[in-house]
């Protein structure tokens, strides 16, 4: 049974955490546990990053925290308002312009047209898309699509931004450079981020925290602080303290993977 | 000029193809069982009374095809609408979509003509039957293809049905619902002239005029409206596929040259 609450009890913060899982147990039908207590809080000018295996979880975490699926067990506070959110996938509808695809909540919600105008702009800017507001998906290359589903997320300036692995589809420089530009809008919108990866170096340069996760059934195992300040540049990367922490990272993943026979696919 | 060589030069073969089969291979005696190219040409074209009487019934086919393509793919469309909603709703519709296929028109035109006479409303409804099935099936599967990605993102802010359908289902379905199009057009068009041809009476169109002219033995006037009523089925299937373009071939991968 999982129930709503507004606040959640023992939090020493002054203000209540933007989105919370509280002791969530997630089973399918017919199969054994596949989420088991489950502990997150994120509160605004957080990123969490969930690091894990393949199998282990990590999206449903996700998707139970944007109201996509039910936790079969424990408490769950969902954001307010509805989140903005970035799958592997950039989802942009093909027949629809870049500012038609990034006006598409605000459309939604009911927003009249010319007090759209200036909200998308600014997103569009922001994401460094000035010059193909007109342009029709199939005309962007991947990285760039990736970046107007990034516009269309925070055009609405939602309290939470959830991102499932969105930038596994990418190559290694576009990534590390869109892992920058999340960082500097982070630092500027100061949203509280749920994001999902694989990539242990991409978890440490964007969060404040990275949690790690086991599989089967799906459980954090270690959660690790990431000190530095937002925005994060690139150097950081070769930080000595940066690299120790990629070492507890990955080490808590191995530890946590099993043999190479346990892991799934 | 490449552009217009390949098509030119197969149009050629077959002409030329035409002409031996009417001058080699058929004895003087024979001839008539394939008239000449300039002879079809000639009566299609300049006699007059042939003339007005071809083209005229081409238009009236035209006319019934082009209404029973239209209210095809209205009513398709809509059925495919509410079959979408339902995984019970398909299921229960589906098999009498499956029955409008299978049965043989032409065993119930005599049927359409007994129950609703033989005018220009039964004829639409030939069309309507013969191209219906096309357009729900197709447009179905459209509208199931938009992603599961879009979906999610509009679940997330618990749209209405009718605006899920509106803003994702039905744009997505749209190349879905042209293959459709395509294929129901031919269809529609084949089902006018065959109404037309086993109706008898009523408003005659293209399908009895052939019928006539294979009665009188008028070989060049029943290769003209043959000639006539392939022209109406292309022209039809163009006009479809221009439409198409224009609203899908900015976005689709079909309008994309190679």
């Amino acid at each position: 049974m999982t129930t709503l609450v507004s606040e959640i009890a023992g939090v020493s913060e002054m203000e209540a955490p933007a989105l919370a899982l509280v002791g969530v147990h997630k089973s399918w039908p017919g199969s054994t546990h596949a989420l088991q207590g489950i502990d997150i809080e994120v509160h605004r000018g957080e990123l969490l990053t969930l690091v894990g295996p393949s199998g282990c979880g990590k999206s449903t975490v996700l998707r139970i925290v944007a109201g996509l699926e039910d936790a079969t067990e424990g408490d769950v506070l969902r954001p307010l308002d509805p989140p903005g959110c970035v799958f592997q996938q950039a989802s942009l509808m093909p027949w629809r312009s870049v500012v038609r695809n990034v006006e598409l909540f605000l459309e939604l919600d009911g927003v009249p047209t010319r007090d759209r105008i200036e909200p998308v702009d600014r997103a569009i800017e922001l994401v460094g898309l000035d010059g193909f507001r007109d342009h029709l998906p199939h005309q962007l290359s991947g990285g760039m699509q990736m970046r107007a589903a990034l516009a269309r997320a925070l055009v609405t300036h939602p309290e939470v931004l959830l991102f499932d692995e969105p930038f596994a589809a990418v190559d290694e420089l576009l990534r590390e450079r869109l892992q920058e530009e999340l960082s500097r809008l982070f630092a500027v919108q100061r949203f509280a981020g749920l994001f999902i990866t694989h990539s242990v170096s991409e978890a440490v340069f964007l969060s404040t925290r990275v949690a790690v996760m086991t599989a089967r059934p799906g459980r954090i195992s270690t959660v690790v602080d990431v000190p530095f300040s937002h925005p994060r540049s690139p150097e950081l990367r070769f930080d000595p303290e940066f690299v120790a922490l990629t070492r507890r990272v990955s080490t808590a993943l191995r530890d946590g993977a099993g043999d190479l026979n346990e892991m799934s696919s | 000029m490449r552009n217009v060589l390949p098509p030119l030069a197969v149009a050629g073969v077959v002409v030329g193809a035409w002409y031996w089969a009417s001058y080699v291979l058929l004895d003087p005696q024979r001839r008539f069982l394939l008239p000449a190219p300039h002879e079809v040409v000639q009566t299609g074209l300049f006699d007059a009374q042939a003339r007005s009487e071809i083209w005229g019934a081409v238009v009236a086919t035209g006319v019934v095809a082009a209404l029973g393509l239209l209210i095809a793919s209205l009513l398709g469309v809509a059925i495919a609408i509410a079959m979408a909603q339902a995984r019970w709703v398909e299921r229960s519709l589906y098999p009498w979509a499956i029955v409008l296929q299978t049965i043989p028109i032409l065993a119930i035109v005599p049927l359409i003509g007994f129950w609703w006479g033989f005018g220009f409303s039964s004829r639409v409804l030939v069309c309507v039957l013969i191209a219906l099935f096309p357009m729900i099936t197709n447009t179905l599967f459209g509208l199931r293809s938009a992603p599961a990605g879009l979906h999610d993102l509009l679940s997330l802010r618990n749209v209405s049905r009718l605006t899920r359908l509106r803003k994702l289902e039905l744009p997505a379905a749209m190349p879905a619902i042209f293959t459709g199009l395509r294929i129901s057009v031919g269809l529609s068009v084949i089902g006018a002239i065959v109404g037309d041809f086993f109706f008898r009476q009523g408003s005659p169109g293209i399908g009895r005029l052939i019928d006539t002219y294979r009665a009188k033995l008028a070989s060049e006037e029943l290769f003209a409206a043959i000639v006539a009523s392939s022209l109406l089925g292309i022209a039809a299937f163009l006009l479809v596929g221009m439409i198409g373009n224009r609203v899908i071939g900015r976005w689709h991968e079909s309008g994309r040259r190679p």
